[in-house]
């Protein structure tokens, strides 16, 4: 309540709205860019081609891939988010008596532990759930989400057996479970979620043309099941594998976009466009062509970060599957962890093998921790987003990570793009939940799904939970 | 964009000022002036104080920005009165400018929190270079050199701080860095203080720093939050303004006594705000919304004994208002001239673009200064006499200088 007034009094001088950008071409793109305002300097750029000069257009090419590189990893940042939330909403109505007789809800529940990784239990729930009277597109479903644990539990030919069929989900699953791309040469289909999974399968296939023709108008926020057997209310189910397969996209459209810079360019835009091909390319999985394209970019030093991030990232290439001895550990540690994006890049291996490798475990851990604090710049958005969802995963107490996050945050347009990175506004409104504070984390998404597309499941679950624990979610805003 | 465009801060400011009351009757003491329809202090009528006589009936300002499809705000000069600061927007970037008045049409100075750098990475630079400036600035404050000065700025971030810089120098360096709220920075006279406003305890209360050791104390206690302070001319005291949503009241305390105690100037239920010491520093007047005649929107100008002995409310305080219907400027707060006890602020008749008058605060007499200037305000006096405002040209608001000197 006292910090009311000051923040009152902070608002009184605290500058508008900005304004978007006047300036046409690549200068103007590049402003909307800082602005993060990703799609419309991309439509900037592209709508104005023709007249973007011979020597402009490299610099323009990057901007498009570098946006979808953000673009991909706020989507992840937000999937992870959003299978969290989505989780705990599942547990939610489970525990409620009334919803006994929803059979969805075991259903989903599987669904979401597979994206949490929680593969054994998701494996003996979706078994129960393949059994259980779901219409069959459902059935099959739980089938094909249930080879995906299978697979990641180790079981892998169990899992293929499971996942022979030809619709596009088995596909898909087909595609994160062995990297294989089969797209289906028949009639493009119907179903909103069909259309998704089978372009990120054409896209890892090489045929981005027909991918977008399947994404045009394709709308990511509507619920995949609606349950209407109690008049009073309506419980949305929504499929986590939209958002696996949307971040995918994103990842497709960066190395599209920055492939043929990265293999005809010249320059730094060269080894630029390498290094985020080759990032995009290791999170999607195709780890041949990553290698190819990080060594490319290690090989032109494009920065000094990002140089040490493609050397974590070749050498976790290197690893695939074998935990490295720490003897191999130690000195790519040494020569990486000053580089703030080769740490977050640690971090995010050490989910793997890596993480029992001591002492580097708590050496990580006691870099990431002050890694903000080292630095002698203001850091970019991106970064403190980044490192606070790295924290959160590692289970830091959310209120002291909040702390943290808010020091980067302009409180004055808390919310707004043009002064807050996405990414940054993801991990508060990551930490803001984890930390109990449902007004807060839904006040930001209801912020970011002005720009961004797809985020209302993850506003509906964090609703019905601030329903269920508050009893109070009807104040806060889920659209306008 | 038009004035809309900085029109926030004002308006932020009155929607924080909040819960003004309906005004009683408790008007008694002598007029303070004409009533807002009477178009009075007409010149030429009566025998004007002496302060007044000397000072020119009709100036023709300069205007000393004359930007096309930009506003100026918050002119604030420099203690020799050369310098005059203001702000003005762009983009997403809010700084502040400053001009030297003896070298009209001269270079003027961007101050920011955050300077231009160039790209850190061959990728920032790919992507256009690094980040624009879309920092915050406002509320310079000058040292008694006149050269050097503080600020409030949040170099592009939701933190802000206080900024030191000087005129010509280096980039502005964070002042205060272990909180994340400070702000209204005043440097005292003999530039040995500064007193400043900070939420670092959870709630808006002053702060002096002794410049010379960069030592710090807390100088305000209590619930209340502590805005707008400034210093006597004797570098001792500070008065500032306390309350909360509901009322605020005007208080004074010794700043260079250890454990000094607040006094309170005004305690009734009106909005008192934006304290200023006369230049003898006998008086200070504030910003109240006691209208005399009751009427809700109307703000008036008390000027109080500062040693604390005059009233502190009721009819005795109404006496001591000596000026009603005027524009409240916040940022800059009543507007003493350097002689006498003069106060020069601008009347709220908006059908006659706001009139510039000037007021006697013994005598309680009225000049009416033509300016042929519109929508006069944010009114503020060099120690040189020199007069700047913000006005209005072509629907854009520009800052004007006239002195208030007359010439033979």
């Amino acid at each position: 309540m006292r910090k009311r007034h000051f923040g009152v009094l902070l608002l009184a001088v605290s500058p508008v709205v900005a304004e978007a950008a006047a300036k046409p071409g690549l200068e103007g793109a590049q402003e909307l860019f800082r602005q993060n305002h990703w799609e419309e300097a991309r439509g900037q750029l592209r709508s104005q081609w023709g007249v973007i000069p011979e020597k402009d257009r490299p610099a323009a090419t990057f901007l498009i891939g570098r946006s979808y590189v953000r673009e991909a990893e706020f989507y992840r940042g937000l999937r992870r988010f959003g299978s969290e939330v989505g989780l705990a909403y599942l547990e939610e109505l489970e525990a409620a008596k009334a919803n006994r007789s929803v059979v969805w809800i075991p259903l989903f529940k599987g669904l979401y532990q597979i994206e949490v990784e929680r593969n054994g239990e998701a494996e003996r729930q979706l078994l129960a759930a393949a059994q259980s009277p779901l219409p069959p597109e459902w059935k099959a479903t739980a089938r094909f989400r249930r080879a995906l644990a299978l697979h990641r539990l180790g079981r892998a030919p169990e899992a293929a057996a499971a996942l022979q069929d030809q619709a596009p989900e088995s596909r898909f699953c087909r595609l994160l479970s062995s990297g294989v791309a089969e797209p289906q040469s028949g009639p493009p289909r119907e179903g909103r979620k069909d259309k998704l999974l089978l372009a990120a399968v054409l896209y890892r296939a090489g045929r981005a043309t027909e991918a977008e023709a399947l994404l045009s108008g394709l709308i990511l926020d509507s619920p995949d099941v609606e349950e209407n057997a109690d008049p009073k209310k309506v419980l949305r189910f929504h499929d986590p594998l939209l958002a696996v397969a949307w971040e995918r996209v994103c990842w497709e459209r960066a190395v599209v976009a920055l492939k043929p810079l990265a293999v005809g360019g010249a320059g730094i835009e060269r080894g630029l466009a390498a290094y985020y091909a080759g990032l995009s390319l290791f999170h999607l999985g195709a780890l041949g062509e990553a290698a190819t394209f990080l060594k490319e970019a290690s090989g032109s030093s494009p920065s000094p970060d990002l140089e040490a991030a493609a050397h974590v990232l070749l050498a976790a290439l290197a690893w695939s599957g074998h935990p490295p001895p720490a003897t191999e550990l130690a000195p790519l540690w040494e020569n990486t962890r000053s580089e703030p994006e080769a740490v977050l890049l640690w971090a995010e291996l050490k989910r793997g093998d890596v993480s029992k490798v001591e002492p580097f475990a708590s050496k990580l851990e006691a870099r990431l921790r002050d890694l903000l604090a080292a630095s002698p710049e203001r850091p970019p958005g991106s970064l403190v987003g980044k490192w606070g969802l790295a924290r959160l995963r590692q289970g830091d107490d959310p209120a002291v990570l909040l702390a943290a996050l808010s020091e980067h945050r302009d409180k004055s347009n808390k919310n707004k793009l043009e002064w807050n990175d996405p990414l940054l506004l993801v991990a508060l409104a990551a930490t803001s939940y984890r930390d109990h504070e449902y007004p807060q984390s839904l006040e930001t998404l209801f912020e970011l799904s002005k720009t961004f597309p797809g985020l209302r499941p993850l506003q509906w679950n964090l609703q019905g939970i601030y329903a269920a624990r508050q009893r109070a979610g009807g104040e806060a805003r889920i659209s306008q | 964009m038009n004035r809309s465009r900085f029109l926030p801060a004002l308006v932020g400011l009155g929607l924080w000022l909040g819960g003004i009351s309906a005004a009683s009757a408790v008007w008694g003491g002598r007029p303070a002036g004409p009533r807002p329809d009477d178009a009075g202090g007409t010149p030429g009528l009566g025998v004007l104080s002496r302060t007044l006589t000397t000072i020119p009936r009709q100036v023709l300002p300069r205007n000393v920005t004359a930007t096309p499809d930009q506003n100026e705000w918050n002119p604030r000069f420099s203690p020799n009165g050369r310098y005059l600061s203001f702000e003005r927007r762009n983009g997403s970037a809010q700084a502040i400018f400053v001009v030297d008045t003896l070298a009209p049409g001269g270079a003027v100075e961007r101050i920011s929190s955050q300077p231009a750098r160039a790209a850190a990475t061959a990728e920032e630079a790919l992507l256009g270079g690094s980040r624009s400036d879309d920092s915050f600035n406002a509320q310079i404050s000058f040292y008694p050199d006149a050269k050097s000065f503080v600020f409030t700025g949040n170099a592009g971030t939701g933190i802000y701080r206080l900024y030191e810089g000087a005129l010509g120098g280096a980039p502005p360096k964070a002042l205060t860095a272990q909180s994340k709220e400070d702000g209204h920075p005043a440097v005292s006279p003999d530039g040995r203080w500064l007193v400043y406003v900070s939420a670092r305890a959870g709630i808006g209360k002053l702060f002096l720093r002794d410049l010379t050791t960069g030592a710090e104390r807390q100088l305000t206690t209590g619930d209340k939050v502590d805005l707008y302070p400034t210093w006597s001319p004797d570098s001792r005291f500070v008065a500032y303004t306390s309350g909360d949503n509901d009322n605020h009241d005007v208080f004074i305390i010794d700043a260079l006594a250890s454990s000094a105690t607040a006094r309170q100037l005004s305690a009734w239920k009106y909005d008192d705000l934006r304290p200023t010491f006369s230049p003898d520093g006998g008086l200070v007047a504030f910003y109240s919304n006691y209208s005399p005649i009751g009427e809700e929107k109307e703000w008036s100008i008390v000027a109080v004994p500062a040693d604390g002995t005059g009233p502190t409310k009721g009819a005795a305080l109404a006496k001591l208002v000596v000026a009603v219907n005027v524009v409240t400027d916040l940022e800059v707060g009543p507007a003493w001239l350097p002689w006498g006890r003069t106060i020069v602020y601008a009347r709220n008749l908006k059908a006659e673009w706001n009139p510039i008058y000037i007021v006697d605060t013994e005598t309680r007499e009225e000049l009416r200064l033509e300016t042929q200037t519109r929508m006069n305000h944010d009114l503020t006096c060099s120690r040189t006499g020199l007069l700047a405002f913000r006005a209005q040209v072509a629907s854009w608001d520009d800052i004007f200088v006239a002195s208030l000197v007359r010439t033979p």
